[in-house]
């Protein structure tokens, strides 16, 4: 889905986004290794376990897909493009998050879902969101329609979710009490990951945006293992 | 050229009879040994057709390089998922016993792709053949221990049992396409390919020997 953009800062020799580009792929890989092993040792000491170990995988999903994409660049001297199993891994990615999405509504009180019914028109805000920013991809690339499509139904879920706990756990009444900041940064996460693809897919912005939204992605992930934890343990 | 069919009828004729011989665990493993060799044997059938099939679209053609690192992964592991779900759907009741179903259809996958790699290539050189082994063998087994230790984690938790399982397939091609990537390169990157299973699978018994890794070990 992402697509590496080439822009020279200084024509003569250095290139920029070069170092910047290496700056980002080591930098968020090793802060995913980090994430991974801050999760596990959360499992290791929380009571909803299944909670941080589902964060893990998730982790480790997108640090295998950014471990793919860089050897791809070392091993094949070209850029991985669409569809890689980097993109599986995203979407692997996506699934474990609505896979706690999922573990924590089965989790609801009588009173949050009644609490939920109220809010689940609402909700459909997120898939609303998710698929106005897919159909410009797919208008603007027709040819990897496939891959687009298959992007727009898994984050559709995962838009839906995150709306709907996020507007639910607002109230701070049952076994969501805390987790509201939880779902407030997996709403962040899932804008942010919007605007990377809108970003990457158009041309003629500053280079340097991209990478500041790549890191921007990296600090929704960083923020959303401190958020669960303190849901966890209210 | 190789004779695929033939060589899964010569390794699947013994353990077709001797299913009906066994009882229990091991009978188990060895119909899910079997079906893994079917598996291996329907996903090159599967991977050639979409190679052919995608030949036609200009966007979608593919290399023989990229077919290994981008499509290989994808239908190789979905083909050793397959039963495994199955089983979990219909069968599973104790969750250890999702992760030997997971290992023998691994297990039987490698065998045939390792039986049609001596086939094309002959076994005279033993590096080449204890490398293939230790490589590609044990990766295939990785992969699908993987697998069955995410299914044993979702089993029971109905709610999001279905998205669990897809991510945990997920995580399985992502590694099995790295492993590949690492193996087609030119340079001394290779060496890594071949390390990558048996380093990984070390890492994952040690984590499953240490007290703490109760958690992810597939109690009951």
């Amino acid at each position: 889905m992402r697509k590496r953009q080439k822009h020279s800062l200084f024509r003569r020799g250095i290139r920029m986004d070069d170092i910047l580009s290496s700056a980002t792929e080591y930098g968020q890989t090793a802060i995913l290794v980090l994430l991974v092993a801050w999760a596990l040792r959360c499992a290791a000491k929380c009571e909803r376990k299944w909670l941080f170990q589902l964060l893990a995988g998730a982790f480790c999903c997108f640090l295998l897909g950014n471990i793919y994409l860089m050897l791809h660049v070392w091993v094949m001297d070209d850029w991985a493009f669409v569809f890689s199993p980097a993109d599986v891994s995203w979407l692997g990615l996506y699934s474990f998050f609505i896979a706690v999405d999922l573990g924590l509504m089965s989790e609801w009180t009588q009173q949050e879902q009644q609490r939920a019914k109220k809010y689940r028109r609402m909700a459909w805000l997120g898939p609303a969101v998710v698929i106005a920013f897919h159909i410009s991809y797919i208008v603007l690339y027709p040819e990897i329609w496939p891959n687009n499509l298959v992007f727009c139904i898994v984050l559709s879920f995962l838009g839906y979710y995150a709306f709907l706990m996020f507007f639910t756990s607002r109230a701070k009444v049952g076994i969501q009490t805390n987790m509201h900041t939880y779902h407030g940064v997996m709403m962040f996460f899932l804008f942010v990951e919007l605007i990377l693809f809108f970003v990457s897919s158009f041309g003629g912005y500053p280079w340097i945006l991209y990478y500041a939204i790549l890191w921007a992605l990296t600090a929704g992930l960083c923020l959303l293992v401190p958020a669960a934890k303190k849901g966890a343990t209210a | 050229m190789i004779y695929a069919e033939n060589i899964f009828m010569c390794i699947a004729a013994p353990l077709v009879i001797a299913m009906f011989l066994l009882r229990g665990d091991a009978r188990r493993f060895v119909v899910f040994f079997t079906i893994g060799l079917a598996a291996c044997l329907l996903a090159a059938y599967i991977n050639n057709f979409i190679v052919n099939a995608a030949a036609g679209l200009e966007y979608f053609s593919m290399s023989a390089a990229q077919t290994t690192v981008r499509l290989t992964p994808i239908c190789e592991e979905v083909m050793k998922a397959l039963p495994i779900y199955f089983y979990v759907a219909v069968f599973a009741t104790k969750r250890s016993d999702i992760v030997s179903v997971a290992l023998a259809v691994g297990l039987g996958f490698a065998t045939l792709e390792n039986c049609g790699y001596i086939a094309q290539y002959g076994a005279e050189d033993v590096l080449f053949t204890l490398i293939r082994g230790f490589s590609a063998g044990v990766m295939h087994a990785t992969c699908a221990a993987l697998l069955g230790y995410g299914l044993a984690f979702v089993h029971g938790r109905k709610h999001f049992a279905f998205a669990g399982s897809f991510a945990f397939l997920c995580m399985a091609i992502t590694y099995h396409a790295i492993y590949n990537l690492l193996v087609s390169a030119d340079s001394g990157v290779r060496i890594a390919g071949y390390i990558l299973p048996v380093a990984t699978a070390a890492v994952l018994l040690l984590i499953l020997r240490r007290p703490s890794g109760k958690l992810f070990r597939a109690t009951d």
